[in-house]
């Protein structure tokens, strides 16, 4: 009788045990999954927004003096370009939770809402000391601040 | 009927081992994912530490005080740690600089930086 019981309890146990694994793997990657999303939304300013900020100033740096003006929900860093003998301008700003990028003649008269959505950013502060471009990035509790060295102004 | 029984706890028995070892298998690639993912958050944060120390530097013709100033004003991980170390320039109008970032005393960035010295740029 007592062999019996073993018996029915035996398959009972392993599928206990089976349970266990079972969830304890699915709770170890959902921890971990959890774990890389949160890491990769810690990053998204210093990844995705500080790369496509340098990379927008790096292109377009000798073509022109970079220069900072109100627009938008703060500081825009307008960018001169010039194509055909005409004189444009590249604006970045915030404006309503984005980054936003503004292209037009230099003296097109251009509201920030006509801007195109590049990037989720709640704050875009910047500072120019000579030839250093200080630029402060906020977006939710993420902050990120980075110094370029405007090489278009003349040194090496 | 015994041996059925039998029979059946022993296939059981080997599909729970043949699971524990898929499972295994993927908890070692959860905390692979897990490393690697921190790797790449160090990474980034250092590149941004080094070009951060870079423009600076080149801002102020090699005062490596005001680098590690700036670095200091910032809230990076207590884990990071900044060196800056001036290299001989093979140029006489040009200042070398190795920069590196540690980790938990670990060197996960190196970069060298060139500017020109103010007193050329002066002229």
């Amino acid at each position: 009788m007592k062999k019996h019981a073993l018996h029915s309890v035996l398959p009972l146990l392993i599928f206990a045990l089976f349970a266990t694994v079972i969830l304890s793997t699915l709770m170890s990657g959902a921890k971990v999954y959890n774990r890389l999303s949160a890491r990769g939304g810690d990053t998204f300013i210093s990844r995705t927004v500080a790369q496509y900020i340098t990379v927008k100033i790096q292109q377009t740096e000798n073509q022109g003096d970079i220069f900072l003006d109100s627009f938008g929900d703060g500081t825009a860093l307008v960018l001169p370009s010039e194509y055909s003998e005409q004189e444009y301008v590249t604006r970045l700003y915030c404006y309503d939770g984005y980054l936003c990028e503004l292209f037009s003649s230099s003296d097109a008269l251009l509201s920030a809402q006509d801007g195109e959505k590049i990037l989720p950013l709640d704050l875009l502060d910047a500072k120019l000391e000579g030839e250093l471009l200080t630029i402060n990035l906020f977006d939710g509790s993420d902050a990120e601040t980075l110094h370029i060295y405007l090489n278009g102004k003349g040194t090496l | 009927m015994k041996s059925k029984s039998t029979l059946m706890l022993i296939e059981i028995s080997v599909m729970l081992f043949v699971f524990a070892l898929a499972a295994a298998v993927c908890l070692k690639g959860f905390s692979l994912a897990n490393s690697i993912s921190k790797q790449s958050e160090i990474l980034d944060d250092a590149v941004i530490i080094a070009n951060n120390a870079c423009a600076i530097l080149k801002h102020t013709s090699g005062d490596i005080d005001s680098v590690i100033e700036s670095y200091d004003e910032k809230e990076y991980d207590d884990s990071f740690s900044l060196k800056v170390t001036p290299l001989d320039s093979e140029y006489e109008y040009l200042s070398k600089a190795k920069i590196d970032v540690e980790y938990d005393g670990d060197v996960v960035f190196t970069v060298d930086t060139a500017w020109q010295k103010e007193a050329i740029y002066e002229k």
